[in-house]
């Protein structure tokens, strides 16, 4: 581990070392002066092989802000001593030649140390290796610095670790807890971890009994763990290698020990995060490599340069907390907590905002579309009431219009009924009535009776009020005989001849059939009042229908009257247009409207020989 | 003084109409003859024998004022009782003025009539 690693005849190399240090000064003072010009050179030594995450954590850290702050313009290297396999002098001293022979022309101009091992090999091999060099380094604490005496010229990053504080941490989250248990391994590092433990815990432990694992196989470990009473607080420090001799990654040891535990595991390492360890005070590797990159960059620039400590952190792994039933509120402030199964709110907020948000838009659209649909449905059906009431309107003006002719045509019956009555009267006052003429007269009298009703039920239906439309299918032919009736009296006293013209076959329409009548009688009443100027003799309205398109009729109204001015043909449709003078100008616009409403088109024209022809078009109900 | 006709012709275009005023007045003593046209009155050959004339004043074709004013345009001095479904009050008193015997409105009690018809042939 980056912590520390004892190299044995450690007294004697730092006596040599600051012997060392006292040479190197000078030099070093120059260096700077030397890597102007140039792209400077940056060794990163790390302990071990580059399997260990810890110090490859620390040293891709560095390697990155090197990197990042010297825009590129760095030489970097990396080294791996493999101390933790290979401890034995012959290999140290193997590596000291081969890197010195190494970098013989290309001295290095700074060189990191990650960890205890890497400072001590490089300050003892300094000479050798980079003789020229700032030295920098990180991965153990300030205390073990002083124990090793290191030179006036070398500066690192302070890693402390507070062991304490992960037992803290433990006891918040576990208040109850009454027995803590340290597991560590039999390589030096982790005996070195055990006495560190040992002397720390001490007066932190006060109402825990104290339990220390340690000199044991892995296997042992995780027996061992498994059957530590639930609720106590098992602590791993390090296992590097076991009693048996075999070397782990610490965070695998501690990996198998938590699977089987009967407790929370807690340890002072951020890697151990994710691996079962509920969590623990820590200096994360990121923060030594990002502290002593700093210093390295100082010292490349020439700038003066200290010792700093890395900043401690409490991480967390959220999943065991949850594992163990632990409150995440008990939690010391600051808690860097990884695994944390997000919220749904936290994972997809910005999905739920979007999708909230085009809810929300479409849910204001959908109200406004209703809204509208509400609003244009009352509109039409005010308009539509608007129209029936204006047609009613324009029926009774027609009415009224013809009024003098429809009292024409029901006086004929009348007339004739009562002359019938009174002669049968007559003769039956005789002696011998002729009773085969007043069986004719009565017969006459039912006849002329049938008239004058049938008189009567077209004035109703010309009079007829709609609350709405009356749909229904018809032949157009029998509307346009209907309103030749209605306006037989009218054409005769103005002395207009009327014909129509109709296919053999039937023209079926949908449609209003009193709307339809009333269309034409506008037409044909206007028709007839365009005339009152032409020749008695010369006055003709003529209907006739003709199919288009197959699937249309066609009713045109012509008349022999003054015409309509070219300008105009166009406006007479526009309401209150009128060349009557008693006339509303809304007979037209209301047929238009009728006729529009019924998927029609109305249009007017002047004939080639005189006079107007109004047109209307219908699609036809049914084809053929 | 030889006592004028008592035959009289009804000029009336609705079918219905001229039937039951002819039978009106046959059934009050009075010979008849009906046309349904002013055209098919005056193309008939005999028209003195008539007393008097019931005609209706809107006629298809010549009106009843017109065939009126053409009678009295001739030496044939025919009485005119005029008939009509129409409220025109210029029209009947110009009617009343000019001489007529009556004015009548359709529907019309028989005694208006049979009353004029007498008026008319001096009875």
């Amino acid at each position: 581990m980056v912590r520390a690693c004892r190299v044995p005849p450690r007294q004697t190399v730092i006596g040599f070392l600051c012997l060392l240090f006292v040479l190197i000064i000078p030099t070093v003072e120059t260096c700077s002066a030397e890597i102007i010009g140039r792209v400077p050179r940056v060794l990163i030594l790390y302990p071990y092989d580059e399997r260990l995450p810890a110090t490859t954590f620390a040293g891709e850290t560095a390697r990155a802000r090197l990197l990042e702050s010297t825009e590129g313009l760095v030489d970097l290297f990396s080294e791996f001593l493999d101390l933790s396999r290979f401890p034995e002098k012959v290999h140290i001293d193997r590596m000291a030649r081969y890197l010195g022979e190494k970098y013989q022309e290309r001295r290095p101009d700074v060189v990191i140390a990650i960890g205890e091992e890497a400072t001590s090999f490089i300050i003892k091999y300094r000479n050798a290796i980079a003789p020229e060099a700032k030295i920098v380094f990180s991965g153990f604490s300030g205390a073990d610095a002083a124990k090793m005496k290191l030179p006036d010229d070398v500066f690192g990053a302070f890693s402390d670790y507070d062991i304490a504080k992960t037992l803290a941490m433990a006891r918040r989250l576990q208040p109850d807890a009454r027995e803590l248990f340290i597991i560590g391994g039999s390589a030096p590092f982790d005996r070195s971890w055990i006495a560190t433990a040992r002397k720390d815990l001490a007066g932190a432990a006060g109402g825990l009994k104290l339990t220390y694992f340690e000199d044991l196989t892995i296997d042992e470990f995780v027996d061992r763990a498994s059957r530590v009473p639930a609720g106590s607080i098992i602590l791993v420090l390090t296992i590097l290698s076991d009693r048996s001799g075999r070397n782990f990654i610490p965070r695998d040891a501690l990996e198998r020990i938590a699977g089987k535990a009967n407790a929370p595991v807690y340890g002072p390492y951020a890697t151990y995060i994710g691996h079962g360890a509920v969590g623990g005070n820590t200096v994360t590797f990121e923060s030594m490599g990002a502290a002593v990159a700093e210093l390295a960059v100082a010292a490349i620039a020439g700038k003066p340069i200290a010792s700093v400590k890395v900043p401690q952190t409490y991480v967390a792994d959220a999943r065991q907390l949850k594992r163990w039933g632990l409150p995440e509120s008990a939690l010391p402030s600051g808690t860097v907590q990884s695994f944390k199964e997000k919220s749904l709110w936290e994972q997809y907020w910005p999905a739920i905002v979007g999708i909230v948000a085009a809810l929300a838009l479409q849910a204001v659209i959908i109200t406004g579309l209703l809204v509208e649909r509400h609003r244009r449905r009352g509109a039409e059906q005010e308009s539509r009431l608007r129209l029936l009431e204006l047609v009613h309107l324009n029926q009774s003006a027609t009415a009224g219009a013809l009024s003098a002719s429809i009292a024409h045509e029901l006086s004929q019956p009348l007339g004739a009924i009562r002359s019938n009555v009174e002669t049968a009267q007559a003769l039956l006052w005789n002696m011998n009535p002729n009773i085969d003429l007043v069986q004719q007269i009565l017969a006459d009298i039912r006849d002329d009776d049938q008239r004058a009703s049938d008189i009567i039920v077209r004035l109703r239906g010309l009079l007829k009020k709609r609350s709405e439309i009356d749909w229904q299918e018809f032949d157009l032919n029998d509307v346009i005989s209907s309103a030749i009736q209605i306006l037989h009296a009218e054409a005769e006293q103005k002395r207009v001849v009327v014909s129509s013209k109709q296919p053999a076959r039937k023209l079926p329409v949908r449609a209003d059939k009193v709307h339809l009548q009333q269309v034409i009688l506008n037409l044909a009443t206007n028709a007839i009042d365009a005339m009152v100027d032409a020749a008695t003799t010369h006055r003709e309205l003529v209907f006739q229908t003709a199919l288009m398109e197959e699937s249309k009729v066609v009713l045109s109204i012509s008349d022999t009257g003054r015409g309509i001015p070219r300008d105009q043909l166009d406006s007479v449709f526009n309401a209150f247009y009128t060349t009557k003078p008693a006339g509303t100008g809304l007979g037209l616009s209301i047929a238009r409207a009728i006729i529009e409403t019924y998927g029609g088109k109305i249009w007017a024209d002047n004939r080639a020989e005189g006079g107007a022809v109004f047109r209307f078009v219908l699609p036809l109900a049914q084809h053929g | 003084m030889e006592s004028p006709p008592r035959e009289v012709a009804v000029v009336e275009d609705d079918p219905s109409m001229r039937k039951s005023v002819a039978r009106l007045l046959n059934a009050h003593g009075f010979a008849t003859e009906v046309y349904a046209s002013a055209e098919a009155f005056l193309s008939c050959a005999s028209q003195n024998r008539f007393g008097c004339i019931v005609l209706d004043i809107h006629l298809s074709g010549m009106s009843g004022i017109e065939l009126w004013h053409r009678l009295k345009d001739t030496d044939f001095r025919i009485k005119v009782i005029f008939i009509t479904a129409l409220d025109d009050g210029v029209l009947e008193a110009e009617a009343m003025k000019a001489g007529c015997v009556a004015y009548l409105h359709k529907p019309f009690p028989a005694d208006a009539l049979i009353g004029a018809v007498n008026r008319a042939l001096g009875a």
